[in-house]
């Protein structure tokens, strides 16, 4: 058929005709394929939890991330050595520096050159000291430098920070009220209400089985406030090894309390515009505050139903380590800076635990690739104002109470919350680690490729892109002036700008 | 082909200015050291200087307390020697470490010193061989800077701990360097050598296997073009210990004795890795040789007065490093300034539609390669007058 | 209200097939044959393209101007290369 002829032309025409058709046939399945894709969005529209007022993230859709593909079977945290429980007089940074604060006030001429005996301080401290040493100069200096220097820096800059001081101690009023149990486990836990209105928990209510009660209490929690629920079996080697609340001095702590077999794990972000303006305007107390009363809410719904509870958070008290619980109740992994990094909110979650005796099904560990990322990124170590944590790049070797893991080195640690204006505290490492993100659909994608990834390309480039298009501060500029500027990771948002609603008078710090 | 007198005057005028301002910075006094040396020790009440390169420092005015002796240990750089004023204790361990003196690119510098080399170096012992990837980290994409740390630092300390009377071994010659990149380079100026020869079939085609692989080993996995600095660093007299730095020598000397038999450019065409990218692009965009003729000759003087001016600033600072204004290290590394960014993505956007912008106007080895063919042609002019006044018998 | 919701994105489809039939005229006039992968290829360059703007935008709700600056700066680059690319295909007579 020669193009051009008669016969060429009507096959052109064929042909054209079926092209033609082919997109008039398309156009319409197009059409109907949005039909039912429009009826499946509006689905969608009306379920969404942004649609319920005032309770958008009091819903289960807040731990958005599908932990599915990514669980393993645990235990995730083996010893590789003899275990040591966590200990509140050593181990546990604020009972130790109270302990070195008295001391240090009975014998304020002390200095480092001198033999640690002349402090007085109980055995295991003296021991814990002789073995990390690092630790006792740091403790020293915060309390022999950093916390006087502090109180001439709050003097001449509190103005500055005070809308964030001001923020953070509504959470605060609110969080010291909430109760602390004040008789052993065996008493409060089976108690109901406080002092001195309190009644004894009822019959236990039967649930048919343990997946459902865990759904429920997950439910429930939610709905009190948790971003993040996971559940696991509490572990012995993770109590303190004294000290748990309401027990006296002489208590038998070489037992774990039966009923304390469950760990429900709660995790609650700090608000994200403030956590970013980390060291000196965020607080941990907005995070603190509200993970609390989550778990306190929890505890009382568990007794309701008959169940002895405790809520270990850190507004009311621990008796237990928390961030380990989190990684075997699948919250997340441990990274650099020792805490768990969740996949929706990084290291920007706070977390507690209650403690319980109702069966409930427990949830299995996941890895989504943070101990590779933590190996090639440290910018958190890097980030450190007081460089408390180790740029190693893995924790081989850092053997920590039987568990290796990333070291890090609490007493410098705490001496940079001491030196940091604003709220007590630090969280530069929770502000700059690259997975503390808002969800939005750029970070989804992030979180979604990058653990799916085996050749690690994508974290590269995602570990390229943090660390070559986003600002970071060097870690001396967080420091006081003249070292630093009292820097902050990002502005602090418009509603704590002092200058904005404030007529005071307000010195900014400059590098001297 | 007779060059114009213009490149013949300015050529003459170029070596003089490079030998003045070699001679006049040779000059400048080397500097004091004793602020460097009082860093490594900021505790000591006051150093004396002893013989040699050797500091003491003490604890007291009264001079009974030996606190440390201070040696000052030196290495080869990516640029040329790098110092180090090294602190030891009497039992021979690393208490202070500080750069005396370096001629690395700032940029990589600053990658070495943020990695936390020189804190790893205190508490190592005067015995420790500190080898980068054994007693030391190495430090990703800095290889020469961090090594040559580190080897400064062992002979400073080894030095140190020697005035104490610690028994010291210095260590045996240095370990011959033949890796991957010297034998890939070995490799390119061979294909190169034979894809150059008038009469072979498959020019073309070579010729793109060259580049790509010049793009992908010299370029992406090495880092170690052909940049200014290497030709300062030779100017400079910066030649380092043959066996750790064939790579250099090769490249050096590979180009000057192609050039000096074949007078034929062996890296440009053949193994130049930024060269290859610019092909790249010029393949995607369809390149062309756009120069108008007006701006022909302005261009090229531009270009060598640029050149000039990077070797004239090395020379005077006798920093290899501090003129080599390529971009070559922001693409194969991916580190750099915004300024370095934004100026490498409007060299590789225009080498689409321009074939090879950068070296046809920027390139300072453009203007060097042409500085060695001017002296061949005048040497060989020489030649050629002097055997013509000599007929044969 | 949600101003990037669902009423916004059906328009954003709208507008998408105003720019593609704009493109389809553009096409005939240079006389360019555009076969159907050439114009899937088309496709993925302006998904590229419009995604480097949306990065963008999204950086700087997020308070980090400076780095969605230079996000956008490198997909403009991409953009560039791939669609000058793209336009020596696209003249290229058919097969």
């Amino acid at each position: 058929m020669a193009p051009g002829t008669m016969e060429g032309h009507m096959n052109d025409k064929k042909t054209a005709v079926s092209r033609r058709n082919f997109l008039k046939i398309a156009g319409l399945t197009g059409a109907g394929v949005q039909a039912g894709a429009l009826i499946g969005a509006g689905v969608a529209a009306g379920k969404d939890s942004e649609s319920y007022t005032g309770w958008e993230s009091f819903n289960p859709g807040t731990q958005f991330f599908d932990r599915g593909p990514f669980e393993f079977d645990g235990p995730a945290h083996l010893p590789v050595g003899p275990v040591q429980r966590p200990s509140h007089i050593t181990d546990y940074v604020f009972g130790r520096v109270a302990t070195f604060e008295r001391a240090f006030e009975a014998n304020p001429d002390w200095t480092l050159e001198d033999p640690i005996e002349d402090l007085g301080l109980v055995p295991e401290l003296v021991e814990f000291y002789t073995r990390f040493p690092e630790r006792l100069e740091w403790d020293y200096r915060t309390f022999s430098e950093t916390i006087p220097a502090n109180r001439e820096d709050t003097e001449k800059y509190e103005n500055y920070y005070k809308l964030a001081e001001i923020y953070s101690h509504g959470f605060t009023a609110h969080g010291r009220a909430l109760p602390s149990p004040t008789d052993p486990p065996e008493v409060s836990d089976y108690q109901m209400g406080h002092e001195p209105y309190t009644e004894p928990i009822g019959d236990a209510v039967p649930f048919k089985n343990p997946e459902l009660a865990a759904e429920f209490f997950k439910e429930l929690a939610h709905r009190y406030g948790a971003t993040l629920v996971g559940i696991t079996k509490t572990n012995p080697n993770w109590l303190y090894s004294e000290g748990w609340r309401g027990c006296p001095r002489d208590f038998d702590y070489s037992e774990m309390p039966e009923h304390w077999e469950y760990a429900i794990v709660i995790g609650v972000p700090m608000e994200w515009d403030v956590i970013l303006a980390s060291p000196q305007f965020s607080t941990s107390y907005d995070g603190y505050d509200r993970v609390s009363t989550v778990a306190v809410r929890l505890e009382g719904a568990l007794k309701y139903a008959g169940y002895p509870a405790r809520a270990h958070t850190p507004m009311t008290g621990y008796d237990l380590i928390v961030p380990p619980h989190a990684v075997e109740a699948g919250l997340g992994e441990v990274g650099r800076t020792g805490f768990c990094i969740t996949p929706e909110a990084g290291g920007n979650c706070r977390m507690a635990i209650v403690t319980t005796s109702l069966p409930l099904a427990t949830d299995r560990p996941i890895d989504f690739g943070v101990a590779e990322f933590c190996a090639k990124c440290k910018l958190c170590a890097e980030s450190c104002p007081s460089g408390a944590m180790s740029k190693a790049d893995s924790p081989d070797g850092m053997v920590i109470r039987g568990y290796e893991h990333w070291y890090v080195n609490n007493g410098a640690c705490y001496n940079y919350w001491r030196e940091s204006m604003g709220p007590m505290g630090c969280r530069q490492c929770v502000a700059v680690c690259p997975y503390s993100r808002k969800d939005n659909w750029l970070h989804e994608i992030a979180r979604q490729v990058d653990p799916r990834d085996p050749t690690g390309v994508a974290s590269s480039s995602l570990l390229w892109m943090q660390k070559n298009l986003f600002p970071y501060p060097d870690a001396d500029e967080y420091r006081r002036p003249p070292v630093g500027r009292f820097a902050s990771f990002r502005e602090p948002p418009e509603f704590l700008v002092s200058e904005r609603y404030l007529a005071v008078n307000i010195v900014k710090p400059k590098e001297g | 082909m007779n060059q114009p007198k213009s490149d013949r005057i300015f050529a003459l005028g170029a070596l003089i200015l490079i030998a003045v301002v070699w001679i006049v910075s040779a000059a400048r006094t080397q500097g004091d050291l004793m602020p460097v040396v009082r860093a490594t020790i900021p505790k000591a009440d006051h150093i004396t200087k002893q013989d040699g390169d050797l500091y003491a420092a003490w604890a007291e005015p009264d001079e009974a307390d030996l606190l440390a002796r201070i040696a000052i240990g030196s290495a080869d750089g990516y640029g040329g020697p790098l110092r180090m004023a090294v602190a030891v204790d009497p039992a021979g361990v690393v208490i202070g470490v500080v750069i005396a003196d370096d001629k690395e690119t700032p940029a990589w510098m600053g990658r070495v010193l943020d990695s936390g080399l020189l804190k790893s170096l205190i508490g190592k012992s005067y015995g420790d061989s500190l080898i980068l990837g054994d007693d030391v980290d190495g430090v990703t994409g800095a290889t020469y800077t961090a090594r040559a740390m580190a080897q400064a630092t062992a002979a400073g300390g080894r030095d140190a701990a020697a005035a104490f009377g610690h028994p010291v071994e210095e260590p045996g010659p240095p370990t011959i360097v033949f890796g991957p990149p010297e034998i890939v380079l070995i490799l390119l100026f061979a294909i190169g050598f034979v894809g150059h020869q008038s009469r072979f079939p498959y020019t073309k085609q070579l010729r793109w296997l060259s580049m790509i692989t010049g793009l992908i080993v010299i370029g992406f996995l090495y880092n170690s073009p052909v940049t200014i600095a290497y030709i300062t660093k030779l100017v400079l007299g910066y030649w380092p210990a043959w066996q750790t730095n064939l790579y250099w020598y090769f490249l050096i000397g590979g180009i000057l004795f192609v050039f000096t038999v074949d007078n034929k450019n062996p890296y440009c065409q053949w193994c130049c890795p930024f060269g290859a990218a610019q092909d790249c692009m010029g393949a995607i965009g369809g390149a062309k040789t756009r120069t108008p003729v007006r701006f022909q000759r302005l261009l090229i003087w531009l270009q060598r007065i640029l050149t000039l001016a990077a070797i004239l600033l090395g020379v005077w600072f006798r920093n290899p490093g501090v003129a080599s204004y390529e971009l070559f290290g922001t693409l194969f590394e991916v580190l750099g300034s915004s300024v370095q960014f934004a100026a490498l993505g409007l060299v590789l956007i225009a080498a689409l539609f321009i074939k090879r912008p950068w070296c046809n106007y920027l390139c300072p080895i453009r203007p060097v390669t042409d500085l060695i063919r001017l002296i061949r042609q005048m040497v060989k002019e020489r030649w050629q007058q002097a055997t013509q006044r000599t007929p044969a018998a | 209200m949600d101003l990037t919701g669902g009423p916004f994105w059906f328009l954003m489809g709208v507008v998408f097939v105003v720019v593609a039939s704009g493109f389809h005229v553009f096409a005939r006039d240079r006389g360019w044959v555009v076969t159907w992968w050439k114009a899937l290829l088309a496709v993925v360059w302006y998904a590229i393209l419009s995604t480097s703007f949306f990065a963008w935008g999204t950086l700087i709700g997020e308070n980090e101007a400076s780095a969605g600056l230079k996000l956008f700066l490198i997909g403009l680059f991409i953009s560039i290369v791939f669609g000058v690319a793209l336009i020596r295909l696209m003249a290229r007579p058919a097969r």
